[in-house]
């Protein structure tokens, strides 16, 4: 059975996940039912006030069918560039999904082995391996997260999150790291509402973004402090590190996208130089913000602000 | 009665072992099923506490298991855990009346038995 025009604009909004009157279709009937009345009136005012409307009638017709035939070639073009959109957002999914799967595998028997009795040198290989996978599973991550915020893609899946909580899980998660480097972390909570109404996963992002960065270029033997307070309307998170700091003509470029600070080519600090430009944009969306103080050899606050809703 | 029955549906063998393992070292009765129509024909014979289910899966996916779900295990709690992270699936998921969306590769064993906790007890 032969499909109407409703029905198809109905399908392709579905399938290509588009509002109805952003279609191709829908618009190059709006056009043609336009050129149709501006035919009627151009004859109806020729009629009146011109000596042979047939050559306006003509005119008009000639006109009318030039765009209908670029608005064809638009509607074409258009259909093409959202299948490949569609694919290559199913071709990236794949790809990740595939990469994920056995690095699951390697991360969680590290966290059984780790519950072995290992000896120390066992215990090193194992660490190893675990930040590996870290590194790999982050490296997917920013890879996917990129390719969606330049197809300018906002996805925010809302929920009530406890932040105290999924700073304690980082903190636990990166304590293999901070131990290898003898920092030790410190939590301090001036909040007296923790809870936030935002996007679990991507607040997550941030958090490992920044707390990872502040291991990183943090000196051995020093202290991370991780605060959190109110501020008005909103959640304040501060992280500070005693490590070697911004230098000055880094600090106007560190949340550009590839951009790497001097220091990490200096200690060879592993990183594609995303986390931070990704982690401004997840909180752009939020509504957030995220800023810092830095001074050379002496360390960093990352300032994150969240608002709170109630 | 003791509420710990769990179906744990995933094709990826290792995982599968990794997992049950785990849960089962907490005291939970894991049932597993390597893809869609068995971990359905699972869920037509017994009622489960809580299903975790992947959504790439051979014969049927995930999210048409959930889509399937019958008077059975209608109510039945059901975590998608899963490796994709694209926000369609994560929407269709929670309209289909998933509990909650893990991507596993972001979260340790631990912390996926305290989730399944949480939502069991």
């Amino acid at each position: 059975m032969k499909k109407t025009i409703a029905q198809k604009i109905k399908e392709e909004s579905v399938q290509y996940g588009v509002p109805f009157w952003k279609l191709p279709d829908f618009l190059i009937l709006i056009m043609a039912f336009v050129n149709i009345i501006g035919m009627i009136s151009t004859y109806y005012l020729a009629l009146n006030f011109v000596d042979d409307p047939r050559s306006a009638v003509i005119f008009v017709a000639i006109e009318s069918a030039i765009i209908l035939i670029i608005g064809s070639v638009v509607a074409e073009s258009s259909r093409k560039v959202i299948t490949n959109y569609r694919l290559k957002e199913e071709f990236i999914d794949l790809i990740s999904h595939q990469i994920r799967s056995p690095i699951t595998n390697v991360k969680w028997n590290l966290e059984l082995l780790n519950k072995e009795k290992l000896n120390s040198k066992q215990q090193v290989y194992a660490n190893r391996l675990a930040d590996s996978a870290k590194n790999i599973i982050s490296l997917v991550n920013d890879f996917v997260y990129l390719s969606r915020l330049e197809q300018s893609k906002k996805e925010l899946i809302l929920q009530k999150i406890d932040i105290k909580e999924i700073i304690k899980t980082i903190l636990q998660e990166t304590k293999i790291f901070a131990s290898s480097k003898n920092i030790k972390f410190k939590f301090i909570d001036n909040s007296k509402i923790n809870c936030v109404r935002t996007d679990e996963k991507k607040i997550r992002i941030v958090l490992n973004n920044v707390i990872e960065n502040a291991l990183k270029y943090s000196y051995d033997n020093s202290e991370i402090k991780i605060e959190i307070y109110n501020k008005r309307n909103c959640l304040n998170i501060k992280i500070i590190d005693e490590g070697c700091g911004i230098e000055d003509e880094s600090q106007d470029f560190v949340f550009d996208k590839f951009y790497r600070a001097q220091a990490a080519e200096k200690l060879a600090v592993d990183g594609t130089g995303v986390g931070l430009y990704i982690s401004k944009i997840i909180l752009k969306e939020m509504k957030g913000k995220i800023w810092f103080e830095s001074e050379k050899n002496k360390g960093s606050i990352f300032y994150i602000s969240l608002p709170v809703f109630n | 009665m003791k509420k710990n029955k769990i179906l744990f549906v995933e094709d990826e063998k290792a995982l599968r072992d990794t997992l049950r393992e785990v849960l089962e070292s907490n005291k939970f009765k894991v049932e597993t099923a390597a893809d869609g129509e068995a971990a359905l024909s699972l869920l037509n014979k017994n009622k489960y506490n809580l299903v975790l289910l992947d959504i790439i899966l051979p014969k049927k996916n995930g999210l048409d298991v959930l889509e399937e779900l019958d008077e059975l295990n209608k109510n039945t709690p059901v975590i998608l855990l899963t490796n994709l992270s694209g926000s369609s699936n994560v929407q269709k998921a929670l309209d289909l009346g998933a509990r909650n969306y893990l991507v596993k590769s972001e979260y340790s064993l631990d912390e996926i038995v305290d989730r399944v906790k949480e939502v069991i007890e």
